[in-house]
């Protein structure tokens, strides 16, 4: 009976080896793509079946992409033809991604220079390694229905403004706050502070003599770490721990007033909020500033080919291929990237128009290898900032150390 | 029923080897990777007196470290509270408690974390008023107790299944003695499952060592103020961020802090169960 069941066994392990050998081959004809798990990776699961040749979907979560990116691109490893790259990893990854070129002119006067810039190495100048796919961008979310009840008829345009209208918004007995900060610590809160820093003309680095050198402003760090602890204090409670999910509830259930948030938020927001009697109940605008309206935060998503692939020209005809369905697949939760398909959707939906202008003034987040070393050091001093456990001063201070240690 | 006590007794002290030995040989193993990896980052830099410099003036290493240490503890009080309250009255559990004590641990532990989570979120769960989760020591009260709620079915089988092995008729006696069940515990129980009670705690100050997922899940770079950041989250910031030849230095140094405290603890074990 034993022997029997040790036979079955065996026969069974013999036929999945046999079953997963033959998958690798099939694999190999196909063209394999790493994608996010989400909106912005789903773009590509609605349309790939189109295409003419095979492909094969990896499906990968934020954060495993990323780790399964940069061990298997710096190994060589041929695990992937194309692959989706969230564009501060870019420069991290550059050298392992092999080049673009040539790409037909009216593709490239076609897509917006800021989300095009990204994909070149150095930033802007340099040679072009992929290509941009989802046009992500921060944006200010308003409830025009809240701003109206106070007397309030367009969106703050500067940061001081945004103060104000919110300080006339929040009265917490009734659970109602002017603004909802993105506190989380880490990537959440660092895309929610730096666009109020980058507005009053804050840099984190400078390139100096081909050298990326720490650049912190201690003055300007300061007064937007005091500009980010009075948003903070007209904040739902429980702010400090907020992220995506969390602010888009808050909006959507009133308890927040305005927020900057990205794209992906609006369809949610379309649904929950639709417009009443007295027209629309919610708005979006570019950030605000420090005279007049500021810059967001870019955050595109772009398609590239590892140096290790073996399928080099199938890869970039299929990149091309996408870029020229991006008007199939693009919505609120993957903006495009392209000026033909934005003139398009604004013809139905208005906001188009303002994530476009969003997108062509948005600023990048520095370009260097060790950007989320100093991504979680600016996150250590915000979070610590506005927990109560440092001055404003010595925040800036350490900061102004750390991202000096990082870069030696 | 003696020799099945002796035959217990040869059982825990093979097991309390073993495992000394499986964890020295998984130190050593790991240990001997992070050298390879260390040398191969030292050979091409050529800068191993920087990353030591750098690790003693390095604050957030110091933070981290005390930030794992806390968890640890906070999370082994609340799991030894629950251990000394069971034990003082309960001795024996059936098959099925025990299997059912094992069911926190099969539900592994993103999904509990993300459901506490919930449970204290302002904007997801029922509360309205401040959280748990806006402040430094709520928050590792709530990363400690998604640990406690894990394991504390895992020690409490280990424990139990040392008590099994008490003959009933100790404790009738201190009854007919009126001695009470402070005192039974101190000196009946106690002496039964203390090195197993040590023992656990080394594992889980490895399992400390290694946390991340859990925190990740609820707290992204690790809550307020990163106060929940483990020393392991930061090395891990380290290597993914294009500073591996600093994160192998800092793996290299836990290792061989960690080995050196290990051996003296496991050497004592073995020459108290000997």
């Amino acid at each position: 009976m034993a022997k029997k069941t040790i036979y079955y066994i065996f026969l069974l392990c013999v036929f999945f080896t046999i079953q997963s050998c033959s998958k690798t081959e099939t694999s190999q004809d196909k063209i394999r793509i790493a994608i996010v798990a989400g909106t912005e990776g789903d773009a590509i699961k609605t349309i790939y079946k189109n295409y003419s040749k095979r492909i094969e979907i990896i499906e990968l979560s934020y954060t495993a992409l990323r780790e399964q990116l940069q061990s298997s691109l710096s190994t060589n490893a041929t695990n992937f033809d194309i692959v989706m790259i969230d564009d501060p990893w870019f420069p991290q990854l550059a050298d392992y991604i092999a080049p673009l070129e040539p790409v037909p002119a009216t593709l490239i006067d076609d897509i917006i220079p800021a989300s095009l810039n990204l994909c070149k190495n150095p930033y802007g100048t340099g040679e072009l390694k992929a290509l941009p796919f989802v046009g992500n961008t921060q944006l200010l979310f308003s409830r025009s229905d809240r701003l109206r009840e106070a007397g309030l008829n367009t969106p703050p345009q500067t940061w001081s403004e945004l103060i104000r209208f919110a300080s006339k918004l929040t009265t917490p007995e009734n659970g109602k706050f002017g603004y909802a900060i993105r506190g989380r610590s880490g990537a959440p809160i660092v895309t929610d502070f730096l666009p109020i820093y980058w507005s009053l003309g804050g840099k984190l680095t400078h390139n100096s003599k081909g050298t990326l050198v720490e650049s912190v402003d201690l003055e300007t760090f300061i007064s937007a770490l005091e500009i980010y602890k009075q948003l903070c204090r007209l904040s739902p409670p429980g702010s400090i721990n907020f992220d995506w999910t969390e602010m888009t509830a808050a909006f959507i259930h009133g308890t927040s007033a305005m927020e900057l948030n990205w794209p992906a938020a609006i369809s949610d927001i379309e649904k929950a909020l639709p417009n009443d009697s007295n027209g629309s109940r919610w708005i979006i605008s570019l950030p605000p500033g420090l005279k007049t309206t500021g810059t967001s935060m870019i955050g595109n998503w772009l398609l590239a080919i590892p140096i290790s692939s073996t399928k080099k020209q199938e890869a970039k005809d299929l990149i091309l291929w996408l870029m020229d369905q991006q008007k199939a697949v693009a919505n609120t939760g993957r903006p495009p990237t392209r000026k033909s398909v934005y003139n398009e959707l604004a013809l139905k939906s208005p906001y188009f128009k303002v994530i476009e202008e969003a997108l062509e003034s948005s600023t990048y987040r520095d370009r260097t290898k060790k950007w989320s070393l100093i991504e979680d050091a600016v996150s250590r001093s915000v979070s610590s900032y506005i927990s109560d456990d440092a001055t404003a001063e010595a925040t800036a201070k350490k900061l102004k150390k750390d991202i000096g240690i990082i870069l030696q | 029923m003696e020799a099945k006590i002796r035959l217990r007794d040869q059982f825990i002290l093979n097991a309390c080897n073993i495992s000394s030995r499986c964890l020295t040989f998984s130190i050593i193993t790991v240990g001997i990777a992070s050298i390879f990896f260390l040398a191969n980052d030292i050979l091409s830099s050529n800068n191993i007196t920087n990353f030591f410099l750098r690790f003693l003036n390095d604050d957030t290493v110091k933070f981290t470290l005390g930030n794992t240490f806390y968890l640890w503890i906070i999370s082994l009080l609340i799991q030894f509270s629950l251990l000394f309250a069971s034990t003082m009255f309960i001795r024996h559990i059936s098959m099925a408690i025990r299997i059912l004590l094992l069911i926190p641990f099969a539900c592994g532990s993103i999904a509990p974390a993300l459901s506490f989570y919930i449970f204290f979120s302002t904007a997801l769960g029922p509360i309205t008023g401040k959280s748990l989760l806006d402040m430094h020591w709520g928050a590792r009260a709530i990363i400690a107790t998604i640990d406690a709620w894990q394991w504390t079915g895992i020690l409490f089988i280990a424990t139990y299944s040392l008590l099994d092995r008490l003959p009933q008729s100790i404790f009738e006696q201190c009854t007919l003695e009126r001695i009470n069940l402070v005192q039974q515990w101190k000196f009946i129980v106690f002496p039964q499952i203390k090195w197993m009670i040590g023992l656990y705690s080394l594992f889980k100050f490895l399992d400390w060592l290694r946390k991340i997922d859990t925190i990740q899940a609820i707290f992204d770079s690790g809550g307020p103020g990163h106060s929940v950041e483990t020393f392991s989250m930061y090395v891990s910031k380290l290597y993914f961020g294009s500073d591996s030849s600093y994160a192998s230095t800092l793996i290299f140094l836990q290792l061989a802090v960690f080995f050196i405290v290990v051996c003296l603890i496991l050497n004592r074990m073995r020459h108290a169960t000997e």
